[in-house]
Parts: structure tokens; C-alpha cells; sequence
């Protein structure tokens, strides 16, 4: 983030008051939603990816790196990103109708049981905590136009918007929490140490801001990745003989 | 296996005029004649056209075939295909051949298919194969709306490049999109979405580890999660229910060019399939469908 040193005196006459105080957006609330300590559970899933490092397809830092790139380039996450741009944008604009259909499309968009109820479980779960701790009038127009159950993406997304906090600089925020959940979970799976897993955190810096561009492109009509593999590993999760999680 | 090479399908791309593209559009139901189903009204424009061979004969299901005339889809062609199954009536469609979709100058192939099924109907979706030729430039679009006691099995395979000549899609795109709404509700929604840098994507370890071919299959009936175990047994895979006794049984794969899954939730099953070939999805596809009596495998696949 950018370190901004005040210089008062002369120049502050001639700069508009806004320009000083607008640039930079309060980021607090995302810090707060995303840290995982906020109830919504995310440490408890692993979206298929206990199965990759079961079958062999995860088994350290570079196989790790290449698989959640996939992820956040073609699976459930990049998907995930271009619902929560949707669900920022239809809040913004007090779009009804847009926020209907992608809450709508969001909670069936899912390939397997348990990839549904990964992102049903957090959606909700955020929403509740949310809608107490940190109460916005504009936050209950979703409830209002949507009476379903809601996907993490969109909650998040949505709650975003009603904080004012900027459509990039949130979903950039919500991918690399993403990505982290999941590092973590392989860190204690594969078994990797805490310092490669950073390593690959800070290596995939580039892919989400790739990946966050990318999805604020995204029509929401042809929303969809490839990660086919990963669909299957988070079927084949659901008969796994030894779970730590639940997706 | 599946296509035969014409001369002109390696020549150079050239810009085709829009008036010369096809835009193929058929519609169709199926009703009900005492315990029999039997075709309704049916239009048909441009390339598309269907048959109702031996129509009634087996259990009382009507089986529908869809022709394209035009042989195959080039970049620009548009084909629409919106099927009815009318309350109480079985439907199975499929297609006579592999559907074929050119190299495109540019210009997407759009195919959309919509289905109904009316209270108590029951509608088996099994077309053919759709094989993308390298640089075939494809958006799909699959919408069912379904009565809350209807059923609906759609089976959708794709080989990506003509795999028996060794074509590799290199730089083709795919963007399929599937909604199927219950009583009103969407209750399924899936994406595939496939853009620049194809080969380089379907190479990746979660994509498909480079395999050309994959299948989806879903069943939306009363009573689809009941099949979730037996699924799993005919694709070789753990069933979940004897973990207890067989710890090592997430081993056994069926042959090493195949992966699967499945799983159910809400009145579905649904079944991915990645193959090294066609064969081997179609192989587990017809395993799937004889061994769990989902449908009459369709007479025109065994030819």
C-alpha cells in the first residue's frame, strides 16, 4: 500500500480538500471479513484440494503453485471472482434485477455437493455475521431482492459495495484470501513448512491480479472455467477415507 | 474413428459471406397418444431436420434423431435446436453422427438448446459427440426448464481436435454454458469456458492435465441421489458406503485413460468424465447408462 507523507503548508492552498482525503479508501472492513478469524468457517474447506494431495497431484511448493494457479485462473475461485464483481457492480448501481440473477446464478453454480455447500455455508455464514457487526441499509437490499441462500462470492461482494470499498482493491483482497485458505489447508496436508508456504503466496501475487482483471471483464453469461480435474478431485473428496475437511 | 476428412476441411479459413452461413433452427414436441408418445409439431429451417425412426416401440418412448444436412458447423453458423416433452410423455433425443464444427475464420459458432419437460414427462438428452476441429470457435448454450416431477438425463460429450488424426486444439475456443431450472428454480448451473491459449490451458494439472475429451452427465429425476453409489461402482470408484473395510479402495482407476466423478445433491446426480480419447468417455458413458438403466441406449450409437 502507498505510504503517504504529508506535506502541509503552501500546497495544501491550492489542492482541493477531497484530493487529500478521497485517494485513499478505507480498507478496514476487508481487513476484518477476510482475516480467518471471522466466523464464516473457511478454514474448514479445502475445495477438492485435500483429494489432489491424496492422489499425488499436490505433493510440494511447485505442484501446490501450479495447482492453485489453475484455480484461480479456471476453477471455482476465477468463477467465484467474476460472481463477486457482478454482485459489487449490481449493489453500486442499486440494480435489482442484477443482483437477483447473479445471487441466483451464484448459489446453483456448483459442480458437486460439496462444492455447493462450501460456498452456501460461508455465503451465509457471512452474511449473518455481517449484517450484525457491521450493519448497512444498502447490504439488506440483497435479502430483499434475493430470499435463497447466498454464495460467499456475492455476500462478500455485495457487503463490499455497501462499505464503499472499491471493486479491485476488494476482490483483489477476496482472491488472495482465497489462495491463502487454500495454502494453508495443503501446508498441514501435504506436509509443507509455513515458509513455503508463503513463498507460493507471494509467487501467485501476480496470478490474482491477473485473475481479479480478468473476472471484472468477465460476462456474467459465459461466467465458467476448465478446471475440470479439480471438479472431479472435490467429487472424489466426498468418499475420501481420512477427511480433515469438509470440502 | 469419427470424422472423415473432407479436402476442404484443411484448406485455409476464407471469410464465408454472412449470407451464405447457416442458421439452422428446429422445434419440436412430443404428446401423448393414449400410453404411446408421439410426434407433435415439428419445424424445421436451415441444415436441421429430425427423424423418429421405429417411433413408439420400445416402452412406449418416442426416439428422436437430429440430422444436420449441412454435414457440419462453420464459424458463423447458428443452430437452435428447442424440444418439448409434453406432460406424461418419454422423449429420448440424439443425434445421427458426431456433430462437427469447422475451423473458424473468426466467427463463432453459436448452438443452443432449450428443452421442456412438462409434469410427469421424461426426456433423455444423448446427442453424439460434438468434435471441435483445431481453431473452431464455439459458444454453446444448454437451458432446460423442468416440471418438479419430470426427469431429464443430459449426457454432453466433446473431443477437443480431431484426436484420430493427432490434431491438437491449439488455438480453438469454447464457452458452454448449462442452466436447468426445477418448478422455476435454477437449480444447476455450470460453465465451461476454454479462451485463448487453449492447448496451453487444457495442459494444466487441474484443467485436464492435457486430455482432449470430457463428458458431463446429469440426471434430474425424484430419486437421482439414490444412484449416486451405483455410479461410482460402475466407474470403478470408492462408493462411500464399505470405507470401513476397504481403506485402500480409492485405488483402483479404470485403465489410466479415465477420470471420473461423481456426486448428488438436491434431486441430482452428476457424473465428469475426462478421457486421453472419445472412446474412453463414450466407453464409461454407455457403462453408465446400460448398468444403471438410465435410458435405452439409443439404436443409431450402436452402428
Amino acid at each position: 500500500m502507498a505510504t503517504i507523507t504529508a506535506t502541509p503548508t503552501s500546497m495544501a492552498e491550492s489542492v482541493p480538500a477531497e484530493a487529500w482525503g478521497a485517494p485513499i479508501p478505507d480498507l478496514i472492513p476487508l481487513f476484518v471479513w477476510l482475516s480467518p478469524a471471522y466466523p464464516v468457517g473457511a478454514f474448514a474447506y479445502s475445495h477438492g484440494l485435500e483429494w489432489a494431495v491424496e492422489a499425488g497431484d499436490i505433493r510440494n511448493a511447485t505442484s501446490l503453485r501450479d495447482w492453485v494457479n489453475d484455480l484461480l485462473r479456471h476453477g471455482g475461485p476465477f468463477t467465484d471472482a467474476v460472481f463477486f464483481a457482478h454482485a459489487h457492480r449490481a449493489l453500486i448501481a442499486d440494480d435489482h434485477v442484477a443482483l437477483r440473477e447473479v445471487a441466483e446464478l451464484a448459489s446453483a453454480f456448483a459442480p458437486s455437493r460439496e462444492r455447493q455447500m462450501e460456498t452456501l455455508n460461508q455465503g451465509d455464514a457471512f452474511m449473518t455475521a455481517t449484517r450484525i457487526a457491521w450493519p448497512s441499509k444498502r447490504l439488506e437490499r440483497l435479502v430483499e431482492v434475493w430470499d435463497g441462500r447466498t454464495a460467499y462470492p456475492v455476500a462478500v461482494g455485495a457487503a463490499a459495495a455497501a462499505h464503499d470499498l472499491p471493486l479491485e482493491a476488494a476482490l483483489g483482497a477476496f482472491l488472495t484470501a482465497v489462495a491463502a485458505n487454500l495454502i494453508s489447508a495443503a501446508v498441514r496436508l501435504v506436509p509443507l513448512g509455513q515458509t513455503d508456504g508463503n513463498r507460493v503466496l507471494a509467487a501467485l501475487a501476480p496470478i490474482v491480479r491477473e485473475a481479479a482483471a480478468a473476472a471484472i471483464r468477465h460476462p456474467l453469461e459465459r461466467v465458467g472455467g476448465a478446471a475440470l480435474r479439480s471438479d472431479i478431485a472435490a467429487m472424489r473428496h466426498e468418499t475420501q477415507y481420512t477427511r480433515l475437511f469438509r470440502s | 474413428m469419427y470424422a472423415t476428412a473432407l479436402p476442404s476441411e484443411d484448406a485455409a479459413p476464407t471469410r464465408i459471406p454472412q449470407a451464405l452461413r447457416a442458421h439452422s433452427r428446429l422445434r419440436f414436441e412430443a404428446c401423448l397418444a393414449g400410453a404411446r408418445t408421439v410426434p407433435g409439431q415439428v419445424s424445421e429451417a436451415g441444415h436441421a431436420r429430425v427423424r423418429f425412426p421405429l417411433s413408439g416401440r420400445r416402452s412406449g418412448a418416442l426416439e428422436a434423431v437430429l440430422l444436420n444436412t449441412g454435414g457440419g458447423i462453420a464459424g458463423g453458423d447458428t443452430i437452435a435446436n428447442e424440444i418439448h416433452a409434453r406432460t406424461g410423455t418419454r422423449l429420448t433425443v440424439t443425434s445421427q453422427a458426431a456433430e462437427k464444427v469447422y475451423r473458424s475464420d473468426g466467427a463463432v459458432s453459436a448452438l443452443d438448446v432449450a428443452l421442456w419437460v412438462e409434469a410427469g414427462a421424461r426426456l433423455d438428452w444423448l446427442p453424439q459427440p460434438t468434435i471441435l476441429f483445431d481453431a473452431a470457435h464455439v459458444e454453446r448454450r444448454i437451458a432446460a426448464d423442468i416440471a418438479a416431477d419430470a426427469r431429464l438425463l443430459m449426457i454432453e460429450q466433446v473431443i477437443l481436435g480431431r484426436t484420430a488424426r493427432g490434431e491438437r486444439f491449439q488455438t480453438g475456443r469454447l464457452s458452454d454454458s448449462w442452466r436447468i431450472r426445477r418448478d422455476g428454480r435454477l437449480i444447476y448451473a455450470d460453465g465451461f469456458h476454454l479462451g485463448a491459449d487453449a492447448a496451453a490451458t487444457l495442459a494444466r494439472p487441474a484443467v485436464t492435465g492435457g486430455w482432449p475429451a470430457f463428458a458431463t452427465l446429469l440426471l434430474v429425476a425424484p430419486g437421482a441421489e439414490d444412484l449416486l453409489a451405483p455410479a461410482r461402482i460402475t466407474l470403478g470408484l470408492p462408493d462411500g458406503a464399505a470405507q470401513d473395510d476397504a481403506p485402500l479402495a480409492a485405488e483402483p482407476e479404470a485403465g489410466g485413460d479415465l477420470e471420473a466423478g461423481v456426486s448428488a445433491w438436491d434431486g441430482m446426480l452428476s457424473v465428469r468424465l475426462i478421457g486421453r480419447h472419445g472412446g474412453a468417455v463414450e466407453a464409461a458413458v454407455r457403462r453408465l447408462i446400460g448398468r444403471l438403466g438410465l435410458a435405452e441406449t439409443p439404436r443409431i450409437w450402436h452402428s
